[in-house]
């Protein structure tokens, strides 16, 4: 037997219909957006904004902690050949050059090796005066706020084998952020080519050595915010060869060919290899290497640079270029990859190596140090991958790679300039040991 | 009452508990967390306003949770900022304030076609009100900017960061004779080949802002394009003797001037008045109260030169120790330190800091000050390199300034004669471009003469007819 319907009485109804009103009214309320910070990006994710852990295969040593440090350079080399590479940096903030050595483990020496540079950006080292030692010269930018005046030098530190006598090779210049060395007229002795910085005014230079430990200037390109100045046989016709990145007004890269005979500017052929529309991408550097493993040598391109306003925020063009040499001075663009605020790039024997100067410091997962490799199995825009190795230091502006502890392995090196807050997690120079197995 | 009933009324007062809270949220939003901003890092004066800013929006109106927006995008917390821009416009009408706002809040966050969208709807909002006279206070101008051509110029340059420079052309055409606009459309216009209009248009942007090097750079690269040498060489000279920076980035320059109303860029600015007004005992007073609070090497540095303007140099001394130790100290610290030191006696200590800002970067004041104290041939010295490095100075910034002969050293150092050699080179770069062949040519020999490895001196002396 069936029951009959049981009859549902007014109340009951307009109950019911009062209840599916207002859920419907809260269902409303709760998948309208609503804005808060967490919903700010309208569902379209920051992907330069690099989030992740720090990578425990990686061993984290502090060589010179420092809240407000400003280290604009670092390099690992071998400077007193004895078998042990130390790391070279330039103490912009204290206007010093200093000399990191490895005593054991999480032990180093801190030693001041020149003082009195007014905010050094760089350091080459280089046999300027072909006495068989290292001298080393230094880019000084003067300011390292923005600054259009004439307060840069290029300084020649020679080594006399008691220490270092200080030489200037350029003092009436504005801002001079690099300076690298090489024969490049064929004479026999050693040349430079100077990154003229400037802020709104400044120029590639090279200096032809006169053998009298004097050179004589000569102007290759006339544009603000040259950073850095590659000097390499980028042709492949056996001679030295210069590339140049203009980060300031325009982005651009340039090319100047040697061609082997004539004076001056005029032994030079300049080309502009690549330029964007947009002023805010950031170049941040430039750095050769073979990175296609076809023989010759290409360029990568760190973007994320906003020094202009402390205050910045990754942007989704920042992170690395990768300019793949072709032949005959033609080089198409890739990207390597997407990260906020990169500031520089090196590589080693574990691959692409990126440093974050201007990552969203807020978020305190963000990632300041990447490792790109080739993922053959990646998206076709993005071939290469970054892995997050650290997260602390913040800020970090110049990095390194070499063998530190001796192992036989590239380790890697990197310097912080805390110029704009957070300050909580900082320190000028830090290395990260490589102790990931075999395969890994 | 039925069972059913009773579970429907549960029920429904449930969801009205729930639709009540979700109002409520709305009604009274919560301000961004200053949670999740790191307190340390932030002055107190800075995070005091942040906090007082952020009680009198969660309970005042659209004005506070607008005024709350601006201090977190000046302070750099962007995400904050935007968040409450909008929370703000919730239920009201939005204002050209808010719009504007916003769109310079997503330009910064690197979204350039939702800035662009906001930007427009500023502009739509400001002529809806016939209210296109809105001004902008912007730093690098020190006025007001008509907010209609700046709004287009920040509009073209978010084409350009998206590449689209046909865009950006129009939109900066929009712009009309904002000087910044102008000098875009010029760039645009050289780097697409166009070189006959950049002429034009640089030209009638220099009849406005003669001194801008910038403008001059690029007029001489189309005139380097055109083929033009003289004109070219016309205008590198004048890129080097001028001294105006026209400001680019403008949404940067705006965040900048914006500061200055906030905490702690609000108190270093009411102490810069102070002392511009001959108060420094008031500024001394606001910048004590800032440094006992949080040090910061900007206050440090302020507090230092208004205890010497007061002459007050032991305080200045005292201010200027924690910067020795842990800030960046450029030849002008050193400058001042000598300053303090001599005013307390400590002459030779004086000494050894004027001598250290020698070693940073040699300029003209700092060897007026050894000239003043030294012994007869040493001030001699220092007063020819006094001598030789102003008159440098004013010649790089004034180009109707003609600059004076060097006067002699006997025996110069290397240093000394390298100073020789700019100081004849630039009187030299003068005579050439006031068309004294003769005089411009001796310089130069004399500059060579210091310093054999000039280069330009070699280059420019060619140059000559």
């Amino acid at each position: 037997m069936i029951d009959a319907p049981r009859r549902i009485s007014n109340p009951t109804t307009a109950l019911s219909l009062a209840v599916i009103v207002v859920a419907l009214v809260m269902w409303w309320l709760l998948v309208r957006p609503v804005p808060s910070v967490a919903s700010i990006d309208d569902g379209r994710p920051n992907k330069a904004l690099l989030r992740g852990r720090a990578d425990p295969a990686w061993q984290r040593e502090i060589v010179l902690p420092g809240q407000w440090s400003w280290i604009t350079n670092v390099r690992i080399i071998d400077l007193d050949d004895d078998g042990h590479n130390e790391i070279l940096a330039c103490d912009a903030g204290a206007n010093r050059l200093l000399l990191a050595r490895r005593l054991g483990e999480d032990r180093w020496d801190v030693a001041t090796l020149a003082e009195n540079l007014l905010t050094p950006a760089h350091v080459t080292p280089v046999d300027l005066d072909g006495d068989d030692d290292r001298d080393l010269v230094i880019s000084l930018l003067g300011n390292i706020r923005p600054d259009d005046g004439v307060v840069g030098q290029l300084v020649w530190l020679e080594n006399t084998g008691k220490g270092y006598r200080r030489h200037r090779i350029l003092d009436d210049v504005r801002r001079v952020a690099d300076a690298q060395a090489g024969d490049l007229d064929g004479d026999g002795d050693v040349d430079l080519v100077v990154a003229v910085f400037g802020y709104a005014r400044g120029k590639v230079l090279w200096l032809e050595n006169t053998g009298n430990e004097d050179f004589i200037e000569h102007t290759l390109l006339k544009a603000p915010g040259t950073i850095h100045v590659p000097v390499a046989d980028f042709d492949g016709d056996g001679d030295l060869d210069i590339t140049a990145v203009v980060t300031q007004d325009e982005e651009e890269v340039w090319g100047f060919e040697n061609l082997g005979k004539g004076d001056g500017p005029e032994r030079f052929r300049s080309r502009r290899l690549w330029f964007t529309h947009n002023y805010d991408l950031g170049g941040a550097g430039l750095v050769a290497g073979d990175i296609d493993h076809d023989g010759d040598l290409d360029l990568l391109l760190p973007a994320g640079d906003n020094f202009e306003y402390g205050h910045t925020y990754p942007q989704p063009y920042h992170g690395c270029l990768l300019l793949r040499n072709d032949g005959g001075w033609k080089f198409t663009v890739e990207t390597l990859a997407v990260f906020g605020g990169t500031y520089a790039a090196a590589m080693g024997d574990m691959g692409v190596v990126l440093v974050s100067m201007f990552n969203d410091w807020t978020q305190r997962d963000a990632v300041s140090l990447v490792v790109c490799n080739r993922d053959a199995t990646g998206p076709a825009r993005f071939p290469w991958t970054p892995r997050p190795i650290a997260i602390s230091p913040t800020h970090l502006a110049t990095v390194d790679c070499g063998d530190i502890d001796g192992d036989g392995r590239d380790d890697i090196v990197a310097g912080s300039l805390h110029v704009a807050p957070p300050f909580d997690r900082s320190a000028a120079i830090t290395v990260w040991l490589n102790r990931e197995r075999a395969g890994q | 009452m039925t069972r059913l009933q009773g579970v429907l009324v549960a029920v429904l007062l449930t969801e009205l508990a729930g639709v009540t809270w979700l109002i409520g949220r709305e009604v009274q939003p919560v301000p961004p967390a200053l949670a999740g901003i790191d307190r340390e890092s932030l002055h107190p004066a800075t995070w005091r306003e942040m906090a007082r800013l952020g009680e009198r929006a969660a309970e005042g109106g659209p004005e506070d949770w607008q005024k709350l927006a601006e201090c977190y995008a000046v302070a750099g917390f962007f995400r904050e900022a935007l968040a409450s821009c909008r929370l703000g416009r919730l239920g009201e009408p939005a204002t050209f304030r808010s719009l504007y706002w916003e769109g310079l809040i997503l330009d910064r966050l690197g979204r350039s076609r939702a800035a662009n969208q906001m930007f427009l709807r500023a502009l739509k909002q400001a002529d809806s009100r016939k209210q296109a006279e809105y001004t902008i206070a912007v730093n690098a101008f020190e006025s007001l900017v008509v907010a209609g051509p700046l709004i287009w110029h920040h509009i073209g340059r978010n084409q350009q960061r998206l590449e689209n420079p046909e865009a950006a052309e129009r939109s900066f055409e929009k712009a009309g004779k904002l000087n910044v606009a102008r000098y875009e459309r010029v760039r645009l216009m050289v780097r697409s080949q166009r070189i006959s209009q950049a002429i034009k248009l640089s030209d009638e942007l220099l009849k406005d802002e003669p001194e801008s090097y910038q403008t001059h750079q690029w007029r001489a690269r189309a005139a380097t394009v055109a083929g033009d040498v003289q004109a070219s060489r016309r205008h590198e000279d004048l890129v080097e003797r001028t001294d105006k920076l026209l400001p680019t980035d403008m949404v940067v320059e705006i965040l900048l001037a914006e500061a200055k109303r906030f905490g702690l860029g609000f108190e270093l600015a009411q102490a810069q008045r102070l002392l511009e007004q001959r108060r420094p005992g008031a500024a001394i007073d606001r910048l004590n109260r800032l440094i006992e609070e949080a040090w910061r090497p900007g206050i440090a540095r302020l507090l230092a030169q208004a205890n010497l303007i007061a002459d007050r140099p032991r305080e200045a001394s005292r201010a200027l120790q924690r910067l020795h130790r842990e800030g960046s100290l450029g030849p002008l610290d050193w400058l001042m330190t000598g300053d303090a030191l001599l005013a307390v006696g400590q002459q030779d200590e004086a000494i050894a800091a004027w001598q250290t800002s020698l070693a940073l970067r040699p300029i003209g004041e700092t060897h007026r000050r050894l000239a003043d104290i030294s012994g007869d041939d040493v001030a001699r010295r220092h007063s020819v390199l006094a001598d030789i490095y102003d008159e440098i100075a004013t010649f790089r910034r004034d180009r109707s300034h003609v600059p004076r002969e060097p006067g002699r050293l006997d025996n110069p150092e290397p240093d000394e004669a390298h100073v020789l050699a700019m100081g004849w080179f630039c009187v030299a770069e003068d005579h050439r471009f006031r068309g004294n062949t003769d005089k411009a040519r001796q310089a130069y020999a004399l500059c060579l003469e210091f310093d054999p490895g000039h280069g330009r001196a070699l280059q420019r002396r060619k140059w000559l007819p």
